[in-house]
């Protein structure tokens, strides 16, 4: 009875916290998206009208679209593509290729620069004016490989992933690589003396011992991906650029809900609805990977 | 002698006792006034207001010593919100800058009953009629007007066109014809953030108040359409310019730092913004010598796009309602504009305040003002449409070729209404 009790009294401050924080508001969310309501003044009811705007309005439901398909693209290269890299760079660094003290430091490091410093560089290396990119190929008279990049909504949104990639690859690497140091060299030790070369060591072996970390780094990712704001705000601009091409379900939700800096007029109510439909789709991912996640873990 | 003596004890006796309580009651006075000293919270939206709302706060303390006001400079991105908050907690500070009616902030804040109705206690009838129409709702006064205004303009760059022999032009089809002049010499005509729709508003706006103000005119009187030919004229015009590469070769690429850096690097010839970037221009490159001239019509008139500034609200719960309209009193006094205007370096809008910014005065040469095309955007449209947020949303589209004008056009004339037709 005594544990039972103590063992509320540990949990109560953090429960109370985020029952506060994060609990109360969803529930607060939810109830000011069935009002049209600009944070200030009259509260008018108008039932799902806010959701039939995101979905069915001729002028908002292909922003939205746009926004989210953009999400789920990005999702998609931070899955197939960044966390393939991640293992690849986590391993060489593991087998302590030369240097790797250096590379390592290297490929983290810009994790640790802000996203605004990290803004201004895309833009002392893009911009076509001014750029180093157009510069150097101009130099090089290669003026027809030239081009506006993010004004280009072609490459935009791939630019703005590889830029956000190269600013956070370095996270997930670490993760790995901390769970590759857990590896037993014996266990790696025998596959030697059994004749496994390195391909079938790093699939049979180094691989499976990797789950805990990769179940980690693809729900991170995923979270990642579906909440992406800063970067694409500073390099994109309020609207993401050319085309949507770089806008993102978050940036939909900043500038119909807060305005925008110049004018700043605010519509919560709307705000509320596009919150609780973008993190009904978080929440239903992260249920869905979890479940299927979990089933892979526990395979074999 | 005793007399005397008496009379000298008695003087004494009197002249300390009245000195005592003199004293006592001018201690008592001051220690009251101490005592009594009155702290007024003001509230800001941005921190490029931080040195002229410190300036005029000072200057007003020293002549009121028994309020002590405190400001809080936040940032625009999240002020509405925040300030929105304080207001719904009951804990509103004393007085709050908001937009006026620049937006529907005025009309929620005063339905919720968040202002005091200041009519009776300010006299702002030397301010201009579209500074005051930016402070009153209803026929009712809620904020302080502020004598300056925001603008566009263009930004040359003086040491270039003094070494190519160009000249400030004196109409419309003067600059135009600059501009392949300018292209051919090697410089980018007007540099230009394509990718930020709301450096392309700064754009359109001159370039349609120098085309056709005309349209202006009738449209801030609700009586010319949003998809008037003149309009399209302009937005064409716009279109037109960025083809013939007036804006540079890859010009849609061009981000807001962008567009300013091509113009202090020296890279492009002109750029076109608001009046709020002749400060960021300047310390991008303070040798350079930068210019600023208004787009002129076709008869060599200057037109200015103009919004005026707002200044402050008093909330209408404070707990010193009387000191809180004192300062609001002493904000719309040409003493304080003049304090604010020097220090930020802006355009005066008021008769008998002057700039001692050289650039802001070369800014503020025109003999026509004309209202915003966005305001008259926010001030006519349909309730529930959103002209602006179509806008935003699409101007970047509209400049690159991806929408017909004509089309756009349309879309934002289904979202107006017309009071004047």
């Amino acid at each position: 009875m005594q544990s039972k009790k103590s063992y509320i009294l540990f949990i109560l401050p953090g429960f109370t916290i985020y029952t506060v924080f994060m609990i109360i508001p969803l529930f607060f969310a939810v109830y000011y998206s069935f009002f049209s309501w600009a944070g200030i003044g009259p509260k008018v009811f108008i039932g799902l009208g806010n959701f039939k705007k995101i979905f069915f309005d001729s002028q908002i439901a292909p922003v939205f679209k746009n926004a989210i398909k953009n999400n789920f693209v990005y999702m998609a290269i931070a899955l197939f593509v960044f966390i393939p890299v991640q293992i690849l760079l986590a391993y060489l660094i593991h087998k302590k290729i030369r240097g790797y003290s250096f590379f390592k430091l290297v490929i983290f490091l810009p994790f640790v620069i802000s996203s605004t410093i990290v803004g201004f560089f895309s833009l002392l290396v893009f911009d076509p004016n001014i750029g180093f990119l157009n510069t150097f190929l101009e130099s090089l008279h290669l003026t027809s490989l030239t081009s506006s990049w993010f004004g280009d909504p072609k490459k935009a949104f791939y630019l703005l992933t590889g830029v956000i990639g190269w600013q956070g690859i370095g996270v997930g690497m670490v993760i790995i690589l901390a769970n590759m140091k857990g590896i037993p060299e014996e266990v790696v030790e025998a596959s030697i003396i059994d004749g496994a070369n390195e391909w079938v060591r790093f699939w049979r072996i180094i691989l499976p011992f990797l789950k805990p970390a990769l179940i980690n780094v693809i729900i991170l990712s995923s979270i990642y991906a579906l909440t992406q704001f800063d970067l694409p705000y500073i390099i994109g601009g309020p609207t993401g650029g050319l085309d949507g091409a770089m806008d993102f379900i978050n940036l939909f939700f900043y500038r119909y809900t807060f305005g925008d800096s110049y004018y700043g007029q605010t519509a919560i109510g709307f705000g509320a609805s596009i919150s609780v439909v973008a993190f009904s789709i978080i929440l239903f991912i992260a249920i869905l990977q979890n479940t299927l996640l979990k089933k892979i873990l526990h395979r074999d | 002698m005793k007399v005397l003596k008496k009379t000298g004890v008695i003087f004494f006796v009197l002249f300390f006792v009245t000195g005592f309580i003199w004293a006592e009651g001018t201690g008592e006075k001051k220690a009251g006034g101490k005592q009594k000293q009155v702290t007024l919270t003001v509230w800001e939206h941005s921190p490029q207001f931080e040195a002229p709302l410190a300036a005029t706060l000072k200057n007003f303390m020293a002549k009121n010593p028994d309020i002590k006001v405190v400001y809080e400079i936040k940032t625009p991105s999240d002020y509405m919100s925040l300030l929105t908050t304080s207001i719904q907690a009951g804990d509103a500070p004393d007085l709050f800058w908001q937009h006026g009616t620049a937006t529907n902030d005025m009309k929620n804040l005063v339905s919720m009953g968040a202002l005091m109705d200041l009519t009776k206690y300010l006299d702002i009838s030397n301010y201009s009629e579209m500074s005051r129409a930016k402070v009153t709702y209803n026929g009712k006064v809620y904020q302080t007007p502020a004598a300056t205004v925001d603008t566009r303009a263009v930004y040359y760059n003086k040491d270039l066109f003094k070494k190519m022999g160009w000249k400030v032009p004196s109409d419309f089809g003067e600059f135009e014809n600059m501009l392949p002049v300018i292209k051919k010499a090697g410089y980018i005509p007007i540099s230009l953030a394509g990718r930020f729709n709301w450096n392309i508003l700064f754009l359109f706006e001159p370039i349609l108040a120098a085309t056709h103000p005309d349209w202006i005119q009738e449209a801030a009187e609700g009586k010319a359409r949003f998809n008037d030919p003149r309009v399209v004229d302009a937005m064409k015009k716009m279109i037109e310019w960025g083809k013939s590469g007036y804006y540079g070769k890859f010009y849609m690429g061009v981000d807001e730092a962008g567009q300013y850096l091509a113009f202090t690097k020296g890279k492009a010839a002109m750029t076109v913004g608001g009046s709020w970037i002749a400060n960021t221009l300047k310390k991008n490159n303070p040798e350079m010598n930068i210019g600023a001239f208004q787009m002129p019509t076709s008869n060599g008139r200057k037109p200015m796009v103009l919004t005026y500034a707002a200044g402050f609200s008093v909330y209408s719960k404070t707990k010193h309602p009387k000191e809180a309209v004192r300062l609001a009193q002493y904000l719309v006094t040409k003493e304080s504009q003049q304090i604010w205007v020097s220090k930020l370096g802006a355009i005066p809008g008021l008769k008998g305040i002057v700039s001692t910014n050289k650039l802001a005065n070369e800014i503020a040469v025109h003999d026509m003002e004309l209202e915003s095309f966005y305001n008259i955007m926010v001030l006519n449209h349909k309730p529930g449409q959103s002209p602006t947020k179509y806008w935003e949303e699409n101007d970047i589209k509209l400049l690159s070729g991806g929408v017909n004008p004509e089309k756009f056009a349309d879309t934002l004339d289904s979202m107006m209404n017309y009071p004047g037709m």
